[in-house]
């Protein structure tokens, strides 16, 4: 980039707000994905909507990529720079705006914490359910660009389902502002469902107002352990055939609860081959009965232990380890590369032993843990990603995991979102039509392609093989 | 791995929120480094030199990436560097390659500072403000030595028998720092193992564990001490060396690392590493004798990083403190939060230690406690200095202190 055009950003934002060192350019390069990174130009720190503005007009009329970043613990390179980009960082906007206790709702600044947005709205007795595993650092701004989910989604749902409105920087510079307080508004198109998920593409956020619910009374966390996959299956399906729907319902495999069990030393019992990981929440009487039901249902199928939480503090700890899976796999090989395949809850069980095969095929070491009850599941690949024929076969792994997902119903990312990780699998997934709907509408809304380009939809179709010169523009971490 | 879980946890993220400051940035550039991606920029060394090295994120790291060694080993790579420049800063090389490197020296900085402390020469030259004159920094740093006590032996109190015998020899190291500022402590940490019924060795010499050289890049030094100690403690015969000083405890731990190329240590360093104990994880292991009389008071704990990120010691402070009939134990919000000490960063980098330990003074303040309880001398000092600073009512005691006044009290 241009050191003029460089010079034209520092002085939007001034020159304590923006960066431009090597050391800054190397870690702003990466986000939580594996195996992906690129060098921003620059980084920016912007401090309210007009500097944005600024900004993407700019970038509209000298043609340089834009791409948002919060905590940067995303799961699908979604605010991995791009080539010839810089960076908007929007950790600092962490203001709680309001809290609106007549009409449960708050209005948010896109940097605030997920956790604290909890902690704060928990005070008043109040409640914001979606939870994805990063809450302690992830922001609202980057679970709203990325629809997140979490382990509450099997009740409550993920983000999409309390996002009232959004103030937003269009991509050619609008500031523009969509929803509100009014539980039923029809006015228009639903912009703001159109939004929640767009990873970054059509818009950055400046304002979240969220909704908010009464805080459940109570809650009971259980965990059963098991000897058989199946067998663990058989009991999510069981007590979702009683009507009991839990907050939570995780699953672990073998593989997982050992390396869980090598960071947070709990005392999960390492020879288990199944876990789950199971909350109700809601009125004592209700959450009472309902657990009791759940630790018969376990126990006819044929658990091998099933164990209460004595008390918040130990549930706290068992879903805090939970959240850890993902990183705590990284113990086992050099390089983890998670995958966030989903298929309809019923066929989980059977999605499980597809991948136990396929990994055997490829003689692969493969940790499955995620949602059960959303059949939302994280297959982990624990591999050395200098061994080049062992990626090699991780990619032809996966590839058939996506098959054997999309077979089955499923899709291709459950919470993480396509991004750059995803996107050649996006043309099995939807069908052409379809997908050329979602191209026309980014063509609509950024018709020089500026915000955060190359994500979610690939340029050319896939081909077998090395990619085409323009897209393997990130280089192997 | 890249998750960013550590971000969270990490004092210097959270006062920029900018990635080069946080755990996972570092380990980035450190990366970038030792692939010659990067060289030894001042963007680099500030960033590393801004860590404080409080280990919250090797704690918090789901995948075990030993943040520790590497950014230990940049710091080292740095210091040499600077050296060779001739950029090392001189409050640095006065307090490493003077003060610290004989216990002597310390000593005698200790006995000046209690001449001119009881000689009201500190509050008059405080008052006055004349170091301002020189730097604001030195004023300000002025103010966080806390009151030099009188040198007394350490004795054992034959008026005190122990409530029950046990057939367990335990050596003591007094330590530097503690030795001059916190007498009492270490009379504390003799009086309760005495009381608990352990065969004590008390060194006539003092040896220093080394910690401050090894973390500062003077690793021969901190081998020599190590030897030193091994030797000594080995030719006592005790059964374990007991700690009251959380940063000299945990350093000692890593003696079979410190010592593993040394032909003749390496393996009696391992061995010697496996007894040292904390005095609070001693006590815990073993038993310690509940006192019956009570003290009343808010008692909160904050945890010393050496403790609870390198040993892993938390519950059992706290299990020594509530033990004690009367208390009323409060958590303290962000007890494993570093309180800004961090070995001589409160020195080296003033102005960020001090945005550390205001965050940590709110917290006590919230917590409502009237006695902070912590077992590092680093810590106490600190914490001392920012009660005074911000204006915050509490006294600060070691563990092991308060478990004493509890026994006092029974003779």
């Amino acid at each position: 980039m241009h050191h003029q055009l460089l010079n034209q950003l520092r002085s939007i934002v001034g020159k304590e707000n923006f960066l431009d060192s090597e050391e800054d350019k190397l870690v702003y390069a990466y986000d939580g994905t594996p195996l992906i990174q690129h060098k921003p130009e620059a980084i920016l720190l912007p401090r309210n909507a007009e500097e944005i503005s600024h900004i993407l007009k700019l970038a509209n009329a000298e043609h340089f990529n834009v791409v948002p970043r919060g905590s940067g613990t995303g799961l699908s390179g979604g605010s991995v720079p791009v080539e010839n980009s810089i960076v908007i960082l929007m950790n600092r906007w962490n203001k709680l705006i309001e809290i609106d206790r007549d009409n449960l709702t708050a209005w948010v600044e896109p940097g605030v914490v997920t956790a604290s947005l909890h902690a704060e709205v928990e005070k008043l007795g109040l409640f914001y359910p979606p939870d994805p595993g990063s809450q302690n650092i992830c922001t609202i701004g980057g679970n709203v660009a990325e629809n997140a989910g979490g382990l509450r989604g099997l009740k409550y749902g993920v983000t999409k389902n309390y996002i009232m409105g959004i103030e937003m920087v269009m991509p050619d510079g609008e500031i523009v502002r969509n929803g509100g307080k009014n539980v039923k508004d029809v006015a228009g198109y639903n912009l703001r469902d159109l939004i929640v998920g767009s990873e970054g593409t059509l818009g950055i956020f400046t304002k979240v107002l969220v909704k908010l619910i009464p805080r459940p009374e109570t809650s009971k966390t259980l965990l059963a352990f098991f000897n058989h996959i199946s067998a663990a299956a058989q009991t999510v399906s069981d007590i979702i055939a009683s009507h009991i729907i839990p907050c939570t319902v995780e699953f672990l495999d073998n593989t997982t609860i050992r390396s869980v069990e090598a960071y947070s030393h709990i005392g999960l019992p390492v020879t288990a081959q199944a876990l789950l990981l199971l909350e109700v929440d809601g009125y004592e009487e209700v959450v009472k009965r309902d657990a009791e039901k759940i630790h018969a249902i376990c126990v006819r199928n044929g658990a091998s232990g099933v164990k209460i939480a004595a008390d918040q503090a130990e549930a706290i700890s068992l879903k805090e380890a939970r959240r850890t899976a993902f990183s705590a796999l990284a113990r086992v090989k050099p390089t983890t590369i998670l995958e966030d395949a989903t298929v309809p809850r019923s066929n989980l069980a059977i999605l499980v032993e597809k991948i136990d095969a396929i990994a055997r095929k490829y003689n692969l070491s493969i940790g499955n843990f995620g949602h059960a009850g959303d059949g939302n599941l994280h297959p982990t690949c624990l591999t050395d990603e200098r061994d080049q024929d062992e990626i090699h076969r991780v990619e032809k792994a996966f590839d058939e995991i996506y098959d054997e997902t999309l077979k089955l119903g499923g899709t291709i990312t459950g919470e993480h979102g396509v991004g750059l990780a995803k996107r050649q699998f996006l043309e099995k997934m939807i069908e052409v039509p379809a997908l050329e709907v979602m191209r026309k509408i980014k063509r609509a809304l950024d018709p020089n392609n500026i915000l955060n380009p190359g994500k979610i939809f690939t340029h050319a179709p896939k081909c077998e093989g090395k990619l085409p010169a323009n897209l393997d523009e990130q280089a192997i971490l | 791995m890249h998750c960013g879980l550590c971000l969270p946890v990490c004092p210097t993220y959270a006062l920029t929120g900018l990635e080069k400051n946080s755990p996972r940035g570092r380990i980035r550039m450190i990366r970038a480094v030792a692939d010659g991606e990067l060289s030894l920029t001042g963007n680099f060394k500030e960033s590393i030199n801004f860590c404080l090295n409080c280990q919250a994120c090797v704690t918090a790291c789901p995948a075990g990436v030993q943040y520790g060694q590497l950014v230990e080993a940049a710091q080292l790579h740095i210091e040499a560097d600077n050296r060779a420049k001739g950029k090392s800063s001189w409050i640095k090389r006065f307090s490493l390659d003077w003060v610290f490197s004989d216990l002597k020296r310390l000593r005698f900085i200790g006995k000046l500072m209690r001449g001119y402390q009881r000689a009201g020469l500190e509050s008059f030259i405080q008052r006055v403000g004349i170091l301002k004159l020189f730097s604001i920094k030195l004023h300000e740093l002025s103010y966080m030595a806390p009151p030099v006590p009188a040198r007394r032996s350490l004795h054992i109190n034959k008026q005190r028998a122990p409530f029950t015998k046990k057939d367990i020899r335990v050596g003591l190291l007094p330590g530097c720092v503690q030795d001059v500022f916190f007498r009492d402590v270490n009379q504390d940490t003799v009086d309760v193992l005495n009381l608990n019924g352990y065969d004590l060795f008390i060194p006539e010499k003092d040896y220093c564990c080394g910690s401050v050289h090894g973390h500062n890049g003077n690793l021969d030094m901190a081998r020599q001490l190590a030897r030193k100690s091994i030797d000594v403690y080995d030719a006592a015969g005790v059964d374990y060396v007991v700690m009251n000083s959380a940063g000299c405890g945990a350093y000692m731990k890593e003696y079979g690392h410190l010592l593993a190329d040394d032909p003749i240590y390496a393996e009696r360093a391992v061995k010697f590493a496996s007894r040292v104990k904390d005095i609070s994880e001693i006590l815990a292991e073993q038993g310690w004798i509940a006192p019956t009389k009570s003290i009343t008071g808010k008692v909160t704990y904050h945890e010393p990083c050496h403790l609870v990120h390198t040993q892993k010691i938390s519950h059992q402070p706290r299990e020594l403190i509530a033990g004690i009939p009367g208390i009323t134990f409060v958590e303290l919000p962000e007890a494993t939060w570093c309180c800004g000490s961090a070995g001589i960063y409160n020195i080296t980098r003033f102005e960020d230690a001090m945005q550390v330990l205001e965050r940590k003074m709110n917290n006590i303040r919230n917590s409502g406690a009237e006695y902070v309880v912590t077992g590092n001398p680093g810590c106490m000092i600190q914490l001392m200095f920012g009660a005074k600073k911000y204006e915050v009512p509490v006294q600060i005691l070691h563990p092991v202190s308060l478990l004493n006044q509890a026994y006092r009290q029974e003779v």
